[in-house]
């Protein structure tokens, strides 16, 4: 499903040049629950970046699903991160001025569906996150791990065959944590959505398929 | 504290410069404007050369004639008779001064034509009024019952007719084909001042037309000076009492005759708002709510810079919460920054009104005007500096005062 | 996509009340400084109607003569006068001439019609030394001003005004209270206070016998100067004792009288321009800053796949969304003028200036919106996502 071969990415300034990730060689298979650990500043974001093409790598090749992206335009990977991938962060990055909905709704607004028909797919995402009754709040007037679902639900709303996660329970504590992860595991389950994490949380990795571990920008399994 | 305040102020100014520099040329723009604006209306209400006695002038400019249905009247300045009959024998003034007013005159220099604004004034004209005499002096009564040619001429006069600074006094200028002997050569007066703008100053005795006829309204003025301010009440009085007595003659069709003797403030608010009643209330309203209004799109302007300002700082704001400050430290905090960035602004607004008045000034672009950015507009231009910096300072500041400090560190969730 | 937009600027009603108020009362601010200058140069372009080159203006005071004593002097001017080759042409008139201060304003009634037209009293020589241009008829001349009824020459204003659609020529009217006047002459134009004035109904009436004129005007020969006015303001003094005479020359009223508009319309537009130059400058400052505050937000559209066109739209939309509800707030009060008839400008002269209002209003947003959103389109996604 991902297929990432000898990645390197530098970060050039002025003055230094760190090497943030060196020769990672990565596959991961359809329907695969992969989770991502290591200490801070070891890559991980990077790399997940990188699967995400949000980020180029300076030096390799990624594949997703049977595309490799070489000499892709603008509009052609916003056009496959929209169809294919669904993201969750840290830090939840909700859009604070919209109500629930309208911020699952969000990767459909840039797709040729009518309003309806959002409305309706956002409806039904957050049903399955638990959060029915919360359409119309706001997002600060949530918790943090329903604030979490939320974004869930907007990582899900497209249907994508690949969801990354950076650090989806880092602001949660136990509870919620396990409560999102318990979401998490169940899409995989169900769908069979392909699911990257990346985590600081041993526990939350041992409930996935397979772990990596990096330091320093390799991988040290 | 302050000192401390300052210095953090200043260093954030330096810090994001495109903010300041748009922040910078608001404030400086608007208060230049504002200054200018200032310092004609201080130049044009307060006494000015030559009408330094203007606080305890009354002036007499303007008589209006209605019929007794009042469905026409007319309106012009006074007449002679009526100011050398009823007006010079009150008894509260110090003096009465009569001159004309729109009055022009023609003279010739080689092939060049000089179209020259003239006042027929009498003797107390001189003393009402403290021209500053370059040569020669003023004509006095002698010469007005001699019916004497003699002129006092401007300095701008002098130079065009005879030649720039050349001695005039005793020379002779041929003003609408008849004689003069130049007895006087005073500074310019700039055109705006009511009653003593002109290019020459002739004796009332050489009038061609017949000035002395009876009727109430005619081509003068009367400059009435009270021996002080506080006995313009009992001059207003003594003046409406002597105006009532008048009896106009049966057979004339316009009976009511109005007029007023009036403050120079007083007098140009009702040529400003061309209204009888309040005209000083609603001329200052007009002035300071334009003023005001003039202010309002630059200090909302300012409003939102600020506040989009804070949003960037919010996590310092956050740090700076978390060790301790209080909410009114950093209103204060902020309020200094920006009375900081306005006051300089100020300065920076001060310079650039100097540049233009001193530009006006030379230009000649508002004849003889020599207006005088001083003590009193200074400070009415810092005043509106503090009003600028704080009006466009508290909304934004109480907003920042009131983000809670999670969020502020997380960057501006308000 | 547009109800988006919406939903996002309520929702930061606050932050985006400000820039609302601001561009409502740049909106207001220009509409009023356009109404003005649309306004005075659509009078501009209306045709003046006469011609004001080489033409003096002399002006007589009788000073203490008598009534009798002037009409005779002015007899004496109009033989004397011919003698001068400088001058082409000649004529007296009333004091309310081209570029002066003087108005005179009469009724006129035909029937049931009533007029209040601007009146001029001038000789037959006017029409020529002008060169006004008569559409019907012609003006009065020695002949017609031998018979019993006054003649007049009218405007077409004043003819709609009193004949409507009927013929005017050989009508007779009351000008002047009671007195009757035939027309006898219709012209277009002439616009004697200017060429930022309205055309008002006019009409010319021919002088009564006895009838003394305070001014004369002079055609001259082009480059004739102050050498003549001097010899000519000579001999008319030794020619008529206690007369006080004075020429103005007619083109430097009228530049007198065209700097009383263009003096504002130029301190207008400058002020306004640094205020709308402020508000563009202070616009572009808080849309730069909103990118640095909604970094998180464009970094989750781009994953979840909006382009860097998608990003660039969005802001410059949300702009674009903001100054339409100012625009359309503004124009509810600017469309009261119109409606209320307040100033009594045309209808045509306020809708002109709220279009070209609104024009200027979307072309300065668009242009501070550019930079800002290209930036946020060109934000990468890694780094607007990057957890601090």
């Amino acid at each position: 499903m991902i297929s990432l071969a000898n990645i390197e990415k530098v970060y050039r300034t002025k003055t230094i040049e760190t090497l943030a990730l060196n020769n990672i060689n990565l596959e991961v298979a359809k329907g695969e629950f992969l989770s991502i650990m290591g200490p801070s500043g070891c890559g991980k974001s990077t790399l997940l970046n990188i699967m995400g093409l949000l980020d180029e790598p300076s030096e390799g090749a990624v594949e997703i699903n049977g595309t490799q992206f070489k000499g892709y335009t603008d509009k052609q990977l916003a056009k496959f991160r929209n169809q294919t991938l669904g993201f969750i962060f840290q830090s939840y990055h909700l859009i604070n001025d919209l109500p629930v909905v309208d911020n699952v709704e969000l990767p459909l607004l840039y797709r040729k569906i009518s309003g309806s028909e959002r409305r309706r797919l956002a409806t039904e995402a957050l049903a399955k996150v638990g959060l029915s009754n919360r359409l119309s709040h706001f997002p600060n007037q949530l918790s943090g791990g329903q604030r979490q679902r939320v974004a869930i639900a907007r990582a899900i709303v497209g249907n994508p065959k690949i969801i990354l996660a950076d650090e989806p329970t880092g602001n949660l504590d136990s509870v919620m944590g396990n409560e999102v992860m318990d979401i998490l595991l169940g899409l995989n389950e169900k769908e069979e959505t392909t699911i990257v994490m990346v985590t600081h949380d041993e526990t939350m990795a041992q409930k996935t398929h397979r772990l990596l571990r990096l330091f320093d920008g390799s991988q040290v399994v | 504290m302050l000192k401390n305040y300052l210095k953090i102020a200043w260093k954030v100014l330096g810090r994001n410069k495109f903010f300041t520099f748009v922040s910078l040329f608001g404030i400086s723009f608007t208060l230049a404007v504002l200054l200018i604006v200032a310092t004609m209306m201080d130049d044009l209400l307060n006494p000015k050369y030559p009408e330094k006695k203007g606080r305890r002038t009354l002036v007499v400019n303007e008589v209006t004639m209605r019929d007794k249905d009042r469905t026409s009247m007319s309106r012009s300045g006074a007449s002679f008779h009526f100011l050398d009959h009823y007006v010079k024998q009150l008894k509260t003034p110090e003096l009465v001064a009569i001159n004309s007013n729109g009055n022009t005159a023609t003279a010739f220099v080689g092939d060049k034509k000089l179209a020259l604004d003239l006042r027929y004034t009498c003797e107390n004209y001189w003393k009402v009024f403290d021209f500053e005499f370059l040569e020669g002096k003023p004509f006095g009564r002698t010469e007005l019952d001699n019916n004497a040619h003699v002129a006092v001429i401007s300095e701008d006069t002098r130079d065009q007719y005879f030649g720039l600074d050349t001695e005039a006094l005793g020379k002779t200028i041929i003003l609408n084909g008849i004689s003069y002997q130049v007895i006087g050569v005073v500074k310019n007066v700039p055109f705006f001042r009511g009653s003593t703008a002109a290019d020459l100053y002739l004796p009332y005795s050489t009038v061609p037309w017949d000035y002395r006829r009876t009727g109430f309204l005619g081509g003068f003025e009367g400059s009435v000076l009270a021996h002080s301010r506080s006995d313009f009440s009992a001059l207003k009085a003594e003046f409406n009492d002597m105006v009532s007595r008048i009896d106009v003659p049966e057979d004339e069709y316009l009976q009511l005759l109005e007029v007023e003797a009036k403050t120079l403030l007083e007098h140009i608010s009702s040529e400003v708002t061309a209204s009888d009643k309040n005209s000083v209330g609603l001329f200052l309203g007009v002035l300071i709510g334009g003023m005001f209004l003039f202010m309002l799109l630059p200090a909302v302007n300012l409003i939102n810079l600020n506040t989009s300002r804070i949003m960037e700082r919010a996590s310092e704001i956050g740090v700076r919460k978390a060790f301790g400050a209080t909410s009114s430290n950093l209103t204060i905090q902020f309020l200094v920054e920006n009375i900081l960035l306005t006051l300089i602004g100020g300065a920076v607004g001060l310079g650039l009104a100097f540049i233009v008045i001193q530009f006006l000034n030379q230009s000649g672009w508002i004849p003889h005007a020599q207006f005088r950015v001083n003590f009193v507009v200074f400070l009415v231009g810092l005043l509106f500096c503090l009003i600028f910096g704080l009006l466009s300072g508290v909304l934004p500041a109480r907003r920042m005062s009131k983000m809670k400090i999670v969020n502020a560190i997380k960057g501006g969730e308000s | 996509m547009i109800k988006h937009l919406f939903k996002l600027i309520w929702n930061q009603k606050r932050k985006n009340a400000g820039l609302l108020f601001e561009l409502f009362f740049s909106f207001l601010v220009l509409f009023a400084v356009l109404t003005f200058i649309i306004y005075n140069l659509a009078r501009y372009q209306e045709p003046l109607g006469f011609n004001y080159e080489n033409v003096w203006q002399l002006d007589l005071s009788w000073n203490t003569l008598t009534g009798e004593e002037q009409f005779a002097a002015q007899e004496l001017f109009q033989e004397h006068l011919k003698n001068y080759p400088e001058i082409e042409k000649f004529s007296f008139a009333n004091r309310n001439t081209p570029y002066g201060n003087s108005m005179h304003i009469n009724s006129a009634n035909y029937g049931e019609k009533r007029a209040s037209p601007h009146t001029f009293v001038v000789d037959e020589d006017f029409q020529s030394l002008y060169e006004i241009e008569v559409t019907e008829g012609s003006w009065f001349n020695r002949a017609d001003m031998a018979a019993a009824i006054r003649p007049v020459v009218i405007n077409e204003i004043l003819k709609d005004e009193l004949f409507g659609d009927e013929p005017a020529l050989g009508k007779e009217f009351q000008a002047m209270g009671e007195d009757y006047a035939r027309v006898v002459g219709v012209y277009q134009n002439y616009k004697y206070e200017g060429e930022f004035s309205e055309a008002t109904a006019q009409m010319f009436l021919s002088p009564l016998e006895d009838h003394v004129f305070s001014t004369i005007l002079l055609r001259l020969k082009p480059g004739t100067g102050a050498n003549f006015e001097e010899k000519l303001l000579k001999d008319i003094s030794q020619l008529v004792k206690g007369v006080t005479a004075s020429v103005d020359y007619v083109d430097d009223n009228r530049k007198n009288k065209l700097l009383a508009v263009w003096l504002p319309m130029v301190i207008f537009l400058v002020i306004s321009s640094f205020l709308i130059f402020n508000v563009a400058l202070g616009l572009f400052g808080v849309l730069w800053q909103n990118i640095n505050i909604r970094k998180a937000e464009i970094g989750v559209r781009r994953a979840v796949g909006a382009t860097q066109t998608n990003i660039g739209w969005q802001f410059i939309g949300e702009v674009v969304v903001l100054s339409t509800l100012a625009v359309v707030l503004g124009t509810f009060f600017a469309i009261q003028f119109p409606l209320l008839g307040v100033f009594g400008l045309p209808v045509w002269v306020y809708l002109a200036a709220i279009v070209a209002a609104i024009l200027v209003i979307y072309l300065l947003v668009a242009l501070c919106a550019f930079f800002p959103s290209r930036q946020a389109a060109q934000l990468h996604p890694a780094i607007a996502l990057h957890e601090e």
